[in-house]
């Protein structure tokens, strides 16, 4: 059905009117005008559940005054309302430039010209509830296959970004992106006791070509018989072992114990107030052996189909893969044109805002573990006594990003290089450099999956944005393992 | 603009178009908020945002269908309603594919109401100054909010309630070189430069206590105690799914045994939402109003669960007022007897908490949450704080630390106001006492 949005407005015409009013009352204007709709549409226990749309469009005004780079969102795109917009944000740059914490310069706004599109067949001109609604209940039903799976759902969302930024010193890009993903999960009961599983389907740039009703209905019994099977497994063992964690786990390891730390404005301590600190130092860049000789961590923003390609980052540089870990050893940070200039280290184009009301930051974009040589039998065969987790349920880590615990939803021992019995409530701790050091075998590229996620929270305001990780499961060496009892 | 005669014409209108078999329900959430960002004492990044979000929800009572879209305002009349009536052509067409909604919820009159709090908000030319005269040498990080927030719910039945106030907050850290911090904010309506400069003041004196050097701590079971902050942190973990009547019946509240009286917690615990702490509106998102007061645990037992309508509707439950999440608002948990001056001396040897940081349930069945320390924490000897400690990860059930492992809670609370700021500025507070427990175990 065709859609309610916004004509998006036309940004050179405003930068000229723009200019023209404020004269040179400031050393540089960008204007950024972000429209996100995204349509989420859900069923639960067979039935019908819910349906909803949110298109949020506006454009963030950048102004620079003495090194003082000022913000202003508006949602009126009037020309009188991005005038508004404009004026506030030079009257914040002129109160704030004595303070500054760094004199920006336009460097650090490279001219960017071009248009990204992302890869995808069916945009969401060509979304049909009734279709869409029809997978999702029938999935949502193949879920709840058995009495005991007394709740299921098939939620799907779509999400259509539409960006483009202009600016005084020439700046003329676009960025589409469309994402869709869709979430299974089915939650059996016995005496009390409950166990879920979850399959995340697709999340990254694709279009609506992914709802592909078979494939759903082919997970969803795999997915309901596994939390019935939980039901009767025994509770998690706690010893010491070898961690074999796939994709759908390694994504949150990653993002969590390398992905953050390496982020530089956590670095340099903008983010102590809030999402924290880093473990890294500024001259650990070039020296610190992160992890094994195994381990290659890349900034990966050209990978066909990953949650967060782009041609440009919102600042204007331009995103080419690199790697951040060589060979255990780091060699470069998460940080923007901003953060490379403060901290003189080498960084990516990863900076980035969540919406259109809020400023851009030092994000991860894709941050992929490269694949490794060993296929998932041999890192099993290779295994004495050990552990398979699977599907990330918990997660949490210190401020410094160095302790971190995880809980999967399910689990199955590996006795004697030979998988064995299927076991509850599996988490596991440790500190992230040892981890990372520990790290004995890596999946090769059929372990490989893209995945991500949709919230990674940071920011003062809080910023909540996806970003992707292709990774393959990795064999950690002596993990502590427990299970789950109070 | 005032906001709030704004959206009623703008509503008014929308609802002169809608058949006689059409309802809608409108949310408004508007702000225009001034975020400043610092680092080191220094401005990081400004940023100004005018937000007026507008939810429809379009119910079509023959068909038993609605559908739903979000979009934003832009101030302009002409603009905005040309915009929302087109919405409302969409949503009509949109409900038409849909199938009907099987615990469909009609609109009701739910009466009108308007609050509104006038505040003293900090002008954009004194603010930074004042900020940077308070931390002085001090490496200050964190921002400072200001600006007014307007809310309101209408719907075509006649239900009218909305929500206004002017506020702020600062929320902030000190650091000292060795990485130790103290965590603190000042929030109100009404800015005053001697009570923010008496905040940092405090701040800055317990900064001094973390210049010793700090002490590792083996992992094991501590007496510990947790500051209102740090118990509110704790807390706040269990507005997912901890009181909702929906994540009971689907098999994902931590508190399922409680509910089901096959656990219990200490006598001691009494944890109600209560709107007479007046920070947040009391209507949810239908209009409904939540009762002033509604006890989720009361000495120690599972008392209510969270409903909203269509949960009851779906589980055969009784609605209590509760938002679409079920997640409590306006949490008060009921003060002890633990006197301020005594708690060092009833600790004895253990762990002196202050903040907590990232926290998830590590096992939901078994209520067990793991996270880590932060900022301010302290290992305490015969009554006296020895030194502050490195970051330590615990991992507990609140079967344990709220009770047989339940000393006490303080005789005072906190207010300690909500400061996320995701899509837009969060409303609520809650008002929660120290915790003073026993065995707390700390797993690395």
């Amino acid at each position: 059905m065709p859609s309610h949005r916004h004509q998006a407005p036309n940004l050179k015409s405003m930068l000229k009117q723009i200019q023209t009013a404020v004269g040179h009352s400031c050393e540089w204007i960008g204007l950024r005008y972000t429209s996100d709709d995204t349509r989420t549409i859900v069923a639960k226990n067979g039935k019908y559940d819910y349906s909803g749309e949110m298109l949020l469009a506006g454009i963030m005004v950048e102004v620079m005054f003495d090194g003082q780079i000022a913000y202003s969102a508006t949602a009126d795109l009037s020309s009188a309302g991005i005038l508004r917009a404009t004026e506030s944000a030079i009257k914040w740059a002129k109160l704030a430039a004595p303070f500054r914490i760094f004199n920006f310069t336009v460097e650090q706004r490279p001219k960017a010209v071009g248009h990204y599109i992302s890869p995808h067949l069916k945009g969401l001109d060509k979304l049909s509830y009734k279709e869409i609604l029809d997978t999702l209940i029938q999935t949502s039903e193949r879920l709840k296959c058995a009495d005991e799976i007394i709740y299921s759902h098939a939620y799907s969302q779509l999400a259509q970004r539409q960006m483009h930024f202009v600016s005084t010193n020439g700046s003329d890009f676009q960025t589409e992106i469309l994402i869709g993903m869709t979430d299974l999960q089915a939650t059996a009961m016995r005496a009390g006791e409950s166990q879920t599983r979850t399959h995340i389907d697709g999340l990254k740039q694709q279009g609506l070509e992914s709802m592909e009703r078979e494939k759903f209905l082919h997970i969803a019994e795999r997915v309901s018989c596994e939390a019935l099977e939980l039901l009767s497994a025994p509770n998690c063992p706690s010893d010491t072992r070898d961690l074999l964690i796939m994709p759908d786990q390694t994504v949150l390891q990653l993002h969590e114990s390398i992905g953050h730390p390496l982020e530089l404005d956590r670095i340099l301590g903008d983010e102590r107030n809030y999402a924290g600190h880093s473990h890294v130092k500024l001259s650990d860049f070039g020296k610190l052996q992160y992890g094994s000789k195994l381990l290659n961590v890349t900034y990966g923003p050209t990978h066909p189909n990953a949650l967060a390609s782009f041609q440009f980052d919102d600042g204007g540089a331009e995103a080419t893969k690199e790697y951040l870990i060589k060979d255990g050893l780091l060699v470069r940070a998460i940080g923007g044109a901003e953060s490379q200039a403060r901290a003189k280290v080498p960084g990516v184009a990863c900076f980035r805002s969540s919406l259109w009301n809020r400023a851009p930051i030092d994000r991860m974009g894709n941050i992929n573990l490269e694949a490794g040589d060993s296929s998932l039998a041999e890192m099993v065969k290779a295994t004495q006594k050990g552990i398979i987790m699977r599907t990330n349920r918990s997660w949490s880590i210190d401020d410094y990003r160095r302790k971190f615990q995880f809980g999967c939803e399910y689990a199955q021992l590996i006795e004697d290089g030979r998988i064995t019995t299927t076991v509850k409530n599996p988490n596991y701790r440790g500190i992230s450099v040892p981890f990372w050091n520990s790290l004995k075998m890596v999946g090769n590229q059929s372990t490989v999956e893209a995945l991500g996620t949709f919230g990674c929270g940071k920011g003062e305001p809080n910023q909540g944005i996806y970003v992707g990780h292709v990774v393959p499961a990795c064999l950690l060496e002596n993990v502590e393992v427990f299970g789950g009892g109070k | 603009m005032q906001m709030k005669s704004y959206i009623d014409r703008l509503t008014n209108a929308l609802f002169n178009n809608l058949k006689n078999n059409e309802d809608l329900i409108i949310n408004l959430h508007f702000e225009e908020s001034d975020f400043l960002r610092f680092n080191k004492a220094r401005a990081r990044q400004t940023t100004h945002v005018w937000q007026a979000n507008f939810a429809m929800s379009y119910l079509n009572n023959s068909t038993q269908k609605n559908s739903r879209k979000r979009f934003l305002l832009t101030g302009d009349y002409e603009m905005d309603i040309a915009q929302a009536s087109l919405a409302l052509n969409y949503l009509r067409e949109m409900a038409q594919e849909l199938p009907a909604d099987p615990f469909f919820i009609s609109a009701e009159n739910f009466g009108t109401s308007f609050e509104k709090t006038t505040g003293q908000l900090p002008a954009s030319e004194i603010i930074l100054d004042e900020i940077f005269s308070a931390a002085g040498q001090a490496d200050f990080v964190g921002q400072v909010v200001t600006g007014p927030i307007f809310q309101s719910i209408i719907n075509s039945k006649g239900t009218n309630h909305a929500f206004a106030t002017d506020s702020f907050f600062v929320d902030y850290s000190l650091f000292l070189e060795n990485q130790k911090a103290v965590k603190n904010s000042y929030a109100g309506t009404c800015w005053s430069k001697n009570d923010l400069q008496q905040n940092l003041h405090e701040s800055k004196t317990l900064l001094k206590k973390l210049e010793i050097i700090p002490r590792d701590i083996k992992r094991g079971k501590y007496r510990t105690y947790f500051t209102p902050s740090a118990h509110e942190e704790m807390t706040g973990i269990l507005g997912w799914g901890g009181f909702s009547g929906a994540s009971f019946k689907e098999g994902q509240c931590p508190f399922r045994a409680l509910y089901e009286n096959q656990e219990s917690f200490s006598s001691k615990i009494t944890l109600k939402q209560d709107f007479s702490l007046g920070v947040c509106p009391r209507f949810n998102a239908e209009g409904e109003l939540a009762p002033q007061t509604l006890a989720l645990i009361e000495e120690g037992r599972g008392k209510n669960l969270l409903v909203s309508r269509r949960s009851a509707k779906e589980f055969n439950l009784i609605a209590n007022g509760a938002n679409g999440g079920e997640s409590p608002c306006s949490v008060v948990i009921s003060p002890g007897k633990l006197k301020r001056e005594n708690i060092l001396k009833e600790l004895g040897t253990g762990l002196y908490i202050s903040n907590l940081h990232y926290l998830n349930f590590s096992d939901r069945q078994a209520a067990r949450i793991t996270g880590m320390t932060r900022y301010a924490c302290f290992y305490v000897e015969n009554g006296e704080i020895v030194a502050p400690i490195n970051d330590l990860r615990f991992d507990e059930s609140f079967y344990n630390c709220w009770g047989k492992n339940l000393i006490d809670l303080t005789d005072f609370s906190e207010i300690i106001p909500n400061v996320s700021t995701y899509f837009s500025r969060g409303i609520n507070a809650n008002k929660i006492p120290g915790i003073l427990v026993d065995d707390f175990n700390f797993t690395l």
